[in-house]
């Protein structure tokens, strides 16, 4: 069992820290699409570090009640689910070769080409792509993250239990005229592809936006397929699909539940 | 990376913004950092973006505005919301009717969210227990204005980081000054040590109650603030006689480039707006490099975008499913 996790409803309530553990865990929770299954994490208050439970090889449902404006009540519902591991850091690392590699033969090299990519695990396989892309050609190729919370379609739902926070957009050149390598992890009901889609149109008019993912999950939505798709995972809807990356997790790897 | 997030870690869950008095630090910083990511959409080609598509919202003002009227306006425009202006000269109100008839009336209409700005204090507060709408105020009486306090410690939070630490001196008609007022909630919550400076006259009678300093001497303070918030002379609120004449308060309390040479050197000049130039501030002073006062308006249209994005947000959320 890990250190300092509630181990009931009735000790997180009781708990002097319950209004830090829950303000953590409802954060967590907004971190992720809401497409894909919730992802949770709890806080030590004792260590000040996250245990992620992923790597515990187990994980948490979470499931937030708010009513009126006062609510900040939290009902954690346990369950336990036995994650696996899909993708280590090699093949990560291949897959994004293989990506820019498909890139660079599919453009005429008298292109432009820039990588955007889709906040917050997207913008750092964009880097990375970028870096790839870079040292291929032997030319600098520009790098932006892109935040779509603007342009989510569930903003005015009110199922929403996650709420997002927005972010900066921060693309440090014109779109326009120039092939936009649009990058995310998941693709999955293809609605961030739409709203990056959108939100990248009100910048400017690129040449072409072409769409590269580690991960090309079934599930479609909407009619977008990705350009280049690395793993394609066929998990059943509403299971968890989770990549996690050194820079923001500590460790590079996907899995799934 | 993920200690970092930390901060990131609250739920905005206020359908109304009545002021900043009840806001906590967190909830501040949360609508400051969220009013980062709204900068950029009035630097683009295109100035919108679509997060208040088909959402109504109603400018009330009952007293005269431009700058704040049109920050608003301009703010629920970028996110494609409509707007529908309202003044009490043009309106029924001329005619007697009442701020809930009138109010009521709008909400029949079927409007999302109402900007409120009216001379008696407690307006947006009245407002928002009897209407469904979400309330932004934008100026009640002399108790608050909470979107000029967010842009004011925004402005200096994007220069200088923090304000924890920070002396801020807030320079004039304090006793007349709802921004004084949410200006000192925002600044002292979020660290700074906040000082009040002006006349006797026009300082609060409680003023002893307030988590402020209190000085009558502009001379006194200049050297060590790190931020000075000059206040317009509001002509149309003064009663009596609270300073001999113009002359005199512009020589005890004008910034003027004199006193500028006193000051630290990266003292940063700041004014609400509208400046009577040559009173409280000098021109030179007013257009120097230590002024942020067009940031300062630059920067309330990105704040206005995150406060009506939020209290939207709040509200859709509230909604029974």
């Amino acid at each position: 069992m890990l250190p300092h996790m509630p181990a009931s409803l009735a000790d997180i309530f009781l708990s002097p820290n319950y209004l830090h553990y829950h303000t953590i865990n409802a954060g967590f929770l907004q971190e992720n699409n809401p497409a894909t299954s919730m992802n949770m994490a709890f806080f030590s208050v004792d260590t000040g570090d996250f245990i992620k439970l992923t790597e515990k090889c187990c994980l948490y449902r979470a499931q937030l009640l708010y009513s009126g404006q006062y609510s900040r009540i939290g009902l954690f519902e346990r369950i336990a689910i036995k994650m696996k591991v899909i993708l280590d850091s090699k093949q990560i690392e291949q897959i994004l070769r293989d990506l820019t590699g498909s890139i660079i033969s599919d453009t005429p090299a008298d292109l432009d080409i820039a990588v955007i990519g889709i906040r917050s695990r997207g913008e750092i396989l964009a880097q990375r792509m970028s870096e790839l892309l870079s040292e291929k050609l032997g030319k600098n190729i520009p790098c932006g993250t892109l935040d779509i919370t603007l342009y989510r379609d569930d903003l005015n739902s009110p199922q929403g239990v996650t709420q997002p926070q927005v972010r900066t957009t921060e693309i440090g050149f014109d779109v326009d005229d120039k092939i936009i390598i649009l990058v995310d992890d998941v693709l999955y009901t293809g609605r961030s592809a739409r709203a990056a889609m959108d939100a990248l149109i009100d910048l400017g008019r690129p040449r072409a936006i072409r769409l590269a993912v580690l991960i090309d999950r079934a599930g479609r939505e909407f009619p977008i397929q990705a350009d280049y798709g690395g793993y394609k995972s066929d998990a059943e809807p509403g299971n968890l699909v989770q990549v996690n990356l050194v820079e923001s997790d500590g460790k590079d790897e996907v899995v799934v539940e | 990376m993920a200690l970092i997030r930390k901060s990131r870690q609250l739920k905005w869950h206020r359908k109304h913004l009545l002021g900043l008095r009840e806001l906590s630090a967190e909830e501040i910083i949360y609508l400051l950092d969220t009013a980062k990511g709204f900068e950029q959409i009035s630097t683009r080609s295109v100035k919108k973006a679509p997060p208040l598509r088909g959402k109504v919202v109603v400018n009330l003002f009952f007293e005269d505005s431009t700058r704040t009227r049109n920050s608003f306006a301009l703010a629920a425009n970028r996110l494609s919301a409509d707007v529908v202006e309202f003044t009490q000269k043009s309106s029924s109100v001329s005619k007697g009717e009442t701020l809930l008839d009138t109010a009521k009336n709008l909400e029949a209409m079927g409007i999302d969210i109402v900007v409120i700005r009216h001379n008696a204090g407690g307006a947006a507060k009245f407002l928002s227990r009897n209407i469904k709408a979400s309330v932004v105020n934008a100026g009640d009486g002399f108790c608050e204005h909470p979107t000029q306090g967010l842009l004011d410690v925004y402005t200096i939070r994007r220069i200088k980081n923090s304000l924890d630490g920070l002396k801020i001196a807030i320079v004039g008609d304090i006793a007349h000054s709802r921004v004084a007022r949410s200006d000192m909630w925002a600044m002292t919550k979020l660290g700074a040590e906040v000082t009040f400076v002006g006349p006797p006259t026009l300082m609060p009678s409680q003023v002893s109650q307030l988590p402020v300093k209190v000085s009558y001497s502009l001379d006194e303070v200049i050297e060590e603030v790190d931020v000075v918030n000059m206040l317009r002379i509001q002509f149309e609120r003064l009663g009596g006689n609270p300073f001999p004449s113009i002359r005199e308060y512009s020589h005890y309390f004008g910034l003027t480039v004199e006193r500028m040479k006193r000051a630290k050197p990266d003292i940063l000049v700041m004014h609400p707006g509208p400046i009577n130039r040559g009173l409280e501030i000098e021109s030179e002073v007013a257009d120097g490099h230590n002024s942020v006062i067009l940031n300062q308006v630059t920067n309330g249209l990105a704040v206005r975008m995150a406060v009506l994005f939020l209290v939207n947000q709040a509200s859709a959320q509230q909604e029974p499913k």
